[in-house]
């Protein structure tokens, strides 16, 4: 039975197109509304707002004011709240811009890791070599863009440690991945040297299963879900913006918690 | 009785039909359904078949007692209550499950009360047709409407699995 507070009759999608110059009005009275903030008001003087790519390019503008905001305000020694080992969720939940069938697991002896950038030692990573490094564990909350989140136990090897391990330049702006799902993301130099940022190799103690990026993935307790890319495979420092799967497609870059 | 008692009963009983018909009206049609969503029809090889690709993974029992089984579809709306796991004689694993009764505060949208409403029922669903989606379970192998056919689960007619047993449940990611 469904709840009476759902709609009696679904909307027929067709009527956005029967109606886009309405939506368009209705989107532009939404910006010039948002555009009452001072912050806003600046990065729209002289904005055409009729023209969608300038509306765009406001919104974009505002999305970068909004990450140096974020970056100003971030503070590298605060660590984000850990929780006891009962509230960990096992297994924890699954998420892709793919369904969980078309997950493709790595082979975990022929797997590398690459470096690229500004680092001094480039020579690839084995499973192997990553394991002798010392490890922390972290019981953090993820906390997704869509609404939801949990409480996850994961284990691995300080990004910090890493990167001073080969001899990474710490004064660069980017830390960015390559994973093997064609999922590519970078954080900014901050959060990579975070205490809570973590090459993972484990989850609730055990090794990490396939769908949850099996043999490398990064965690963060301080920035959203999708900035933790899984199956990574190349790790580089850098100086040049390197961008991310979701924020091309209009998702905020710092996306700190 | 008096004429505003007679007006008040009529009142009432047209208040009811005009209820009861709107109730009627938002009974759902048939619409096309997304690749993830249940396929009628299913058969239970195909189904485990379905499973065995959601890379199953390990999970404690006593740690599904109390989950929401969710609607595979964008609001992911509740469908019952997973209450425990039996073992029918055959080896077959089934996950008890408390639908919703008539007025049930999950029809409701109160989605974290327990209460089922009148009428609630148990039935026992595949674990083949179910999948972890989080701290919630979502049906895969099943319509709702299959679902809701399911004939009565008497507990006792199968065993219980006990809490600290660990068995393996495909995942999916959220519907939205």
């Amino acid at each position: 039975m469904r709840s009476p507070f759902r709609p009696l009759k679904v909307p027929d999608p067709g009527i956005l197109d029967d109606h886009r110059a309405l939506v368009r009005r209705i989107e532009r009275r939404g910006l010039l509304r948002g555009g009452l903030s001072l912050g806003a008001l600046t990065m729209l003087t002289g904005c055409d707002v009729t023209d969608t790519s300038a509306v765009g390019r406001a919104l974009r503008a505002m999305s970068d004011f909004n990450d140096g905001v974020q970056a100003a305000l971030f503070d590298p020694r605060k660590l984000a709240p850990e929780y006891p080992g009962s509230q960990v969720l096992k297994p924890p939940r699954f998420n892709a811009y793919y369904d969980v069938e078309d997950v493709k697991p790595i082979d975990g002896d022929a797997w590398r890791l690459e470096l690229a950038g500004l680092i001094s030692d480039k020579r690839p990573w084995t499973r192997r070599r990553i394991a002798e490094l010392p490890e922390r564990e972290i019981i953090i909350r993820h906390v997704c863009v869509e609404g939801w989140d949990y409480i996850g136990q994961w284990s691995g090897v300080p990004l910090r440690a890493f990167l001073e391990r080969v001899g990474a330049d710490l004064t660069a702006k980017y830390v960015a991945f390559k994973t093997a799902d064609d999922y590519p993301s970078s954080i900014d130099m901050a959060t990579a040297l975070h205490p809570q940022t973590l090459l993972a190799t484990r989850y609730a103690r055990e090794e990490l299963p396939d769908p949850y990026g099996y043999p490398l993935r990064l965690r963060m307790a301080v920035k959203l879900g999708y900035k933790n890319p899984k199956w990574i495979t190349v790790i580089e420092v850098t100086n040049t913006y390197p961008g991310g799967y979701w924020e091309s497609r209009g998702f905020g870059w710092f996306a700190g918690l | 009785m008096s004429v505003r008692a007679i007006r008040c009963a009529v009142g009432t009983c047209l208040l009811t039909l005009a209820l009861s018909a709107s109730a009627q009206a938002q009974t759902p049609g048939p619409s096309p359904a997304p690749d993830h969503m249940p396929k009628p029809g299913m058969t239970a090889p195909e189904m485990a078949g379905r499973a065995a690709d959601r890379f199953p993974q390990p999970v404690r029992v006593g740690d599904l007692a109390g989950r929401l089984l969710l609607r595979p579809e964008e609001s992911q709306s509740v469908l019952g209550r997973v209450t425990g796991l039996v073992r029918r004689g055959d080896g077959a694993g089934e996950m008890a499950v408390r639908l919703d009764g008539a007025l049930g505060l999950g029809w409701l949208g109160l989605r974290a009360v327990a209460w089922s409403g009148f009428g609630s029922r148990l039935v026992a669903v595949p674990v083949e047709a179910v999948a972890l989606l989080g701290e919630h379970v979502a049906l895969m192998g099943l319509t709702p409407e299959r679902l809701r056919a399911l004939p009565t689960f008497t507990p006792g007619s199968a065993t219980e699995i006990p809490p600290d047993e660990t068995i393996r449940l495909g995942i999916v990611r959220p519907f939205h």
